[in-house]
């Protein structure tokens, strides 16, 4: 041991030495000087583990900053009043840092002097170990676009990375493509659509460089552009419009989350405010834009069961976690759920945390707030009189007709002269809202006398038993006997099978004097016409309430015909009616505006404590957790006692702070990813170690810097890579650099793709003439509207102008796939997409080449061209080229289809067309 | 029957690159990139049939998915404690909070239980079929499971993943093995006639592995979407159309030979052809002799099991035929237990229906697989999503849910017939002795055909993920 420490020091000396020499001769290198020292002698006390003094090392803000003792750590060019170098260098064994084991040395202690007193130049974060070493989360360099050898193509600083790259396997970009296929490729690429065939015509007429800068303002300012990069982001967050789960219900009101969406890309709202909305939009009138919070599936089956409801939350929260972290960042987080990610710098503690920021969140729906809001809650103020004035009509009624007050919908009492009996029977006519009976609760309950109190002996612990009508058969019991258990249950309750004859029983141990009744409904399906019947001391059986001497509760829809009430003459119940309905009507109108238009796009409410969960369990939570950051990236100046919203402000602005290294690295390659099929980093959700590693790291950090600096403006980036010739580039492929770089990573072609099944279903639309423009609001639907939530859902097998709009307003419902284009790799919103699977089966064939849709567009496209071009064949097929492949037929073409189509017709065209590789493709 | 699609030149015969090699060259992989997966396939081929990891037992699958929750103590495990304690609450658990609410008191089986077969196994009076293939049979009477809501439930059962999105076992089959029948899919998914199951069309998603390896829906009564063309095209007149596609797909490919997308894509449109053909064929069950009627029960006059008879017939055409995985269901959605196992109310009324239902198709399809000599080879397997409580509800003839311990089990494949593995304890509630996750029971059926679960694997969102996710250990024990 002694030898080896000896040996150690030797080593260390000669090292030392060596780097005075380096020295004298150079300037101090933050990562080969200094960074070493901060490592061995710092970071554990001062690292992402621990920050002892709230001082922390491991990033550059935080190693210039300060810690508790409010003193700024370093001081540019100023050595001695840096507080980091006051403390490394004091002789006060107080005060000198580390406090224990040897200090820095002399050469150590003038490395960081020098450091220093030259400007302590930034480099790379200080880094601790192999998860925090990985590229993505060093600060984003700013490099110059290198000088590759050959530059003829070249057009902008893309392309100086790119050909470089291509440069060191002895490749180079490609010569451009024809006019076009270039249009058509701008078209797919930024619209998802093709173009027409006009635009195409005009742009080969005249395809310049002013032409092709017209064609690219164009393709942004248009209002398919923010489908066609909506679909993409939404794919991110799996958007759906159901919930996913067994229950799977729809969600009607969740589509203003995937207009804001569009309309954000439109407008092309800066990205840092994008993701800010979407986190804290409820602070800034974005309401809509929370949805992205609550987009993922989540249980909603409701269950007493404790254990199963925190699974639930677990679960629930944990999509919300992975929805912000994979997509804006790139984090695999969840994999921190029941452990330390196993690649990543990301503790369970960071996951809980983040858990912690949306402990106040859940899934479900808000009012949007905003003109409509403000309209309402004028329009509901004005009705508040009108309430009044029916409340006093109905006052006057119920005193003049002598009647008492009326039920309660959830828990009343009956009262009546004590008596003694074993059995109570209830007769039920009518419910308030015509539904079959429903009860939770009754409870009788004995006289009380002195030592002994009143107490409900209708209870299955006091012997009682209960006999009744046939009863629902639900899914759930609905027996009689839950009305003795003391309990309101979610599911376990009674509930009659008939809405009339329904009658049940309930027999008491022993006789018992009882002056009184509790009966606990549902709030719905309340018994409002019943009797209550008893044999009492005599055994004669007689009615000892009767519900006709109230008066109707405002739930009561009962109309003049089955109203009864005691003693009152058909016009006096009449005018009883009339005032119920009309209160109850008004109630729930002013209800209704008070709500406000309510959306989809999460609830907020007092977060509750969030608790590390061992292993992930639901039932083993361990600390108390405070909400806070992920720790390699920064820290939020929250804590528990931050009020909900000023939690998620606070790590939508860490997120989007332009010092994070994650978050315009992820845009700008997920922005690449949909213009050349994979991204620089082909992992798109995940920066990770686990993930994949860039192919031009510098280019990528040139774009993200770009992005900045262009103050987050996407289409900025847009026509920066229109104008590329790496995008500009023939797609045709070249069997030589095929053989060195097959996949086409390093874009010596544009590399052709299959289109998604939404571009594949629209451009097919479009060449049919058929396609409906109108964005925005409700969507259509796919499938047949269902009678059991549970039930298949059935493919809708003819569309109509509705059904025509683009793909993005169709009904996205979990669990489902789409009929024809759902087998392209569509995704179910299951699980979050930001990359779509190509992959090619029989089954797609059968459905572009079988399926009723495709033949009836080709008829479509038939009609419509046929009907322009009614006597010239080779022109209709030409104009069926255009408006499918964007280009005319050549002639071998033409001598292949001619005598088809004499044989049968344009419209089997229009079937050959829709299932050309050519058209399934974006080359 | 004349076949409509097929192509009379194959086209993929002239491409000049060998196709399955070009698609694994990869520039990048020497850079630290991550392969997809851990199968390496030709992806013009994705069902060619592919060597397993080691020798494997069993070549084929059929999953029988009882949906809805079967009851272990009414059916499989037989538990004198619990006809002795009948009427009592379970000790420890008197006032157990289950899925819907509170339990009453134990409740002994609706059935009588007797010993079956040489080995003697009590089984339920109700299942005598599958009584009389009891020494054929593996129980796995100690499974638990993580969830107590149907959906979820099923989810796990099929995928592995309470979650949605990920792949399920028959697609992570076909993904590592391929198939030996190129002219149908390696992964077929039967429906219940009554309806699809809770999760749906999760339980045989291809998730985030290629949409190739999908489960294909179909069964005897529900024919394959678009498998015919149009009404109005005439035979003739689509072989012509197809002649020209290919024509013209092939001059475009000029430009593009080296793109093996494109040439998949023309071959698909081969495949198709080739399953306009067999998929009518193998579904055409009336082809049967008499006697294999009789034996599964297709002439029934309950005819959910007539129906779920044909369906077992059509299982073992599928297997004979080259299918490597079919996952067949026996019972559809929540309906109050009338539609599928779910019976929180009035067990004695509705259970008998579907055991009849379960009983004679399924044992005649062990019966006929075995006299094929089949069943060495194919393994059948009996599971649900969770078991029932041991007691009824509180106020109702019914059982909840119980996710702590329920019966699968096997036959065929590989395992010991004749067997039993694991119990709950003495009531049947929890899995108590040798207690197996389903992960376990994946980790299983995987190693049966030569696969090494934590081989198997595919890159998804951060992780090679795994059918078992990250656990799973392989029951040496049940093996033959």
């Amino acid at each position: 041991m002694r030898q080896l420490s000896f040996a150690f020091c030797i080593i260390c000396s000669i090292t030392g030495h060596l780097s005075i020499a380096q020295a004298f001769e150079k300037q101090v290198d933050f990562d080969r000087d200094v960074r070493p020292i901060l490592i061995q002698k710092c970071i554990l006390c001062h690292g992402p583990g621990r920050q002892e003094s709230g001082y922390r090392i491991d990033r550059f803000k935080d190693l210039s900053g300060m810690g508790d003792s409010q003193r700024q750590a370093i001081v540019l060019g100023n050595a001695l009043k840096s507080h980091l170098y006051q403390r490394v260098s004091s002789l006060d064994p107080d005060i000198r840092m580390p406090p224990n084991g040897d200090g820095l040395n002399r050469l150590q202690l003038d490395t960081i002097a020098r450091w220093i007193n030259l400007g302590a130049k930034r480099s790379n974060t200080v880094v601790t170990n192999q998860k925090t070493d990985h590229w993505s989360f060093q600060q984003i360099r700013r490099p110059q676009p290198p000088r590759p050898k050959k530059t003829d193509r070249l057009i902008n600083e893309v392309d100086y990375f790119t050909q470089t790259k291509l440069e060191t396997r002895g490749l180079s970009l490609a010569e451009s493509t024809n006019a076009n296929t270039l249009i058509r490729r701008v078209y797919l690429v930024m619209l998802g659509l093709q173009p027409t065939p006009e635009e195409v015509t005009q742009f080969v007429s005249d395809p310049s460089e002013i032409a092709y800068e017209r064609l690219i303002e164009r393709v942004l300012a248009s209002p398919q552009y923010g489908e066609r990069w909506a679909q993409h982001w939404l794919d991110c967050v799996r958007y759906a419009e159901s919930t996913g789960y067994e229950i799977n219900r729809s969600i009607p009101n969740i589509f203003p989350y995937r207009d804001y969406v569009i309309r954000s890309f439109n407008s092309d709202l800066p990205y840092d405010r994008f993701l800010r909305e979407q986190i804290a939009g409820d602070q800034v009138e974005q309401d809509a834009a929370t949805g992205f919070l609550v987009t993922g599936p989540h249980d909603t089956n409701p269950s007493p069961d404790p254990r199963l409801t925190a699974m639930q939350f677990q679960d629930g929260h944990d999509e919300i976690i992975k929805t912000v972290s994979a997509v804006t960042m790139g984090l695999t987080l969840g994999c921190a759920r029941c452990h330390d990610h196993k690649f990543d710098p990301l503790s369970q503690q960071d996951y809980y945390r983040l858990q912690a920021i949306f402990a106040g969140v859940s899934y479900g729906t808000r009012a949007e707030q905003g003109p409509e809001f403000d309209q309402m809650q004028q329009e509901a103020a004005a009705l508040k009189p009108n309430i009044d004035r029916l409340e006093q009509v109905a006052y006057q009624l119920q005193e003049t007709n002598a009647l008492s007050q009326p039920i309660h919908p959830r828990e009343y009492e009956e009262t009546f002269a004590p008596f003694t009996t074993d059995r109570v029977r209830f007769e039920i006519y009518h419910t308030n809202d015509g539904l079959t009976p429903e009860l939770d609760d009754v409870e009788i309950w004995t006289v009380a006398e002195e030592n002994a109190p009143s107490i409900n002996i209708a209870h299955r612990d006091r012997g009682a038993t209960a006999t009744s009508s046939p009863t629902a058969m639900g899914n759930q019991g609905k027996s009689a006997d839950l009305l003795l258990d003391g309990s309101r249950q979610l599911l376990l309750y009674y509930k009659a099978a008939d809405k009339t004859d329904v009658w049940f029983e309930i027999k008491l141990a022993r006789r018992h004097k009882i002056d009184r009744i509790t009966i606990k409904p549902r709030g719905r399906a309340v018994p409002v016409d019943y009797q209550i019947k008893s044999p009492g001391e005599n055994g004669e059986w007689s009615t000892i309430v009767d519900s006709r001497t109230r008066y109707p509760h405002i739930s009561d829809s009962r109309t003049t015909e089955t109203m009864r009430l005691a003693n009152l003459s058909e016009e006096q119940i009449s005018a009883i009616v009339d005032n119920t309905k009309s209160r109850r009507e008004l109630a729930q109108r002013v209800e209704r505006l008070t709500r406000g238009p309510q959306i989809y796009t999460g609830k907020f409410h007092t977060p509750r404590d969030t608790f590390l969960m061992k292993g992930g369990d639901p039932q083993k939570p361990a600390e108390l957790m405070d909400p806070g950051f992920i720790s390699v990236l920064g820290r939020l100046d929250i804590d528990g006692n931050t009020l909900e919203a000023d939690r998620r402000l606070a790590l939508a602005n860490a997120i989007t702070d332009s010092d994070n290294p994650l978050t315009a690295r992820v845009i700008s390659n997920r922005i690449w990813q949909h213009y050349f099929g994979t991204g620089i980093v082909d992992t798109p959700s995940d920066f990770g170690v686990n993930g994949s590693a860039p192919t031009h790291p510098l280019l990528l950090d040139w774009l993200a810097g770009f992005l900045i600096d262009n103050k987050w403006s996407l289409k900025d980036l847009h026509r920066l890579l229109l104008r590329s010739a790496t995008f500009r580039q023939t797609s045709h492929t070249d069997e030589r650099a095929f053989a060195i770089d097959s996949q086409t990573r390093l874009l010596w072609r544009f590399p052709p793709q299959r289109l998604e099944a939404e571009v594949l279903r629209d451009t097919m639309l479009r060449a049919s003439g058929r396609l409906n423009l109108r964005q925005f609001g409700k969507p259509f639907k796919f499938f047949e509207e269902s009678s059991s939530q549970f039930a298949d859902r059935i493919p809708l097998k003819q569309f109509n102008q509705e059904g025509w709009r683009r793909m993005i307003y169709g009904e996205k419902i979990r669990l489902t796939t789409v009929g024809v284009f759902g087998v392209f790799d569509c995704p179910d919103a299951s699980q979050m997409t930001p990359k779509r699977a190509i992959s090619t089966s029989a089954v797609q064939a059968l459905a572009l080449y079988n399926s009723g849709f495709v033949n009836r567009h080709a008829r479509f496209m038939a009609e419509a061209v046929g009907n322009k071009l009614p006597s010239d064949l080779t022109a209709q097929v030409r104009t069926s080229f255009m408006r499918t492949l964007s280009r005319p037929p050549t002639s071998s073409e033409l001598d292949v289809i001619m005598p088809l189509i004499k044989e049968d017709g344009l419209e089997s065209l229009g079937r050959i067309l829709f299932n050309l590789n050519e058209f399934v493709f974006l080359n | 029957m004349r076949n409509q699609l097929l192509n009379r030149r194959s086209f993929l015969g002239e491409s000049q690159f060998g196709l399955a090699g070009i698609a694994l060259a990869s520039l990048l992989s020497s850079e630290g990139v991550l392969a997809d997966g851990s199968v390496e396939y030709d992806p013009t081929a994705p069902f060619q049939a592919r060597q397993p990891h080691f020798k494997a037992h069993a070549k084929n699958v059929i999953v029988v998915f009882c949906a809805g929750a079967v009851s272990h103590v009414d059916f499989w495990e037989y538990k004198p404690e619990l006809v002795k304690y009948h009427g009592k609450p379970l000790p420890g658990n008197e006032r157990l909070i289950s899925f819907q609410g509170e339990n009453g008191a134990l409740q002994k089986p609706l059935w009588n239980f007797s010993a079956k077969g040489e080995c003697g196994k009590m089984l339920s009076d109700i299942v005598p079929h599958i009584g009389d293939c009891a020494d054929d049979i593996c129980f796995l009477h100690s499974v638990h499971t993580k969830s107590s809501t149907h959906g979820p439930g099923e989810n796990l059962m099929s995928t592995g993943f309470n979650r949605e999105g990920y792949p399920g076992m028959g697609a992570w089959v076909s993904y590592g093995l391929g198939t030996a029948n190129q002219d149908l899919p390696a992964f077929v998914a039967i429906e219940d006639p009554r309806g699809t199951p809770q999760s749906g069309p999760n339980n045989w998603s291809s998730g985030f592995l290629p949409a190739a390896f999908q489960g294909t829906s179909f069964s005897t009564t529900k024919p394959i979407r678009y498998l015919t063309p149009p009404p109005n095209n005439v035979p003739q007149q689509n072989t012509r159309t197809l002649d020209i596609l290919n024509t013209l797909n092939e001059l475009h490919r000029q430009d593009f030979k080296t793109d093996t997308e494109l040439s998949a894509r023309i071959s698909s449109y081969e495949l198709a052809a080739k399953l306009q053909l067999s998929v009518p064929d193998v579904t055409r069950i009336q082809s049967e002799p008499e006697h294999i009627h009789t034996l599964y029960g297709t002439d029934s006059k309950n005819n959910i099991k007539a129906d779920f008879a044909r369906n077992c017939i059509l299982a073992r055409r599928l297997v004979e035929k080259g299918v490597r995985f079919v996952q067949l269901f026996n019972g559809a959605y929540a309906s109050g237990g009338k539609l599928n196992w779910d019976t929180h109310n009035n067990m004695p009324e509705l259970v008998p229906g579907h055991a009849e239902a379960l009983d004679q198709p399924l044992a005649g399809l062990i019966k006929d697989l075995k006299q094929r000599d089949l069943l060495k080879e194919t393994l059948v397997i009996c599971c649900t999503e969770f078991g029932r409580m041991p007691m009824f509800q509180v106020g109702n003839d019914g059982r909840d849910h119980n996710p702590e311990g329920f019966t699968i089990w096997m036959a065929g494949g590989g395992v010991k017939g004749g067997f039993s593995y694991g119990a709950t304890d003495p009531f049947g509630y929890k899995a108590e002795q040798n207690p197996l996750s389903v992960h376990d029971v994946h980790a299983t059926i995987l190693h049966l055909l030569g696969l090494d679960h934590t081989r198997l694997t595919y890159y998804h969102n951060g992780l090679q993920r795994r059918l078992t996710d990250v656990h799973g250990h392989v029951i040496k024990e049940v093996m033959s």
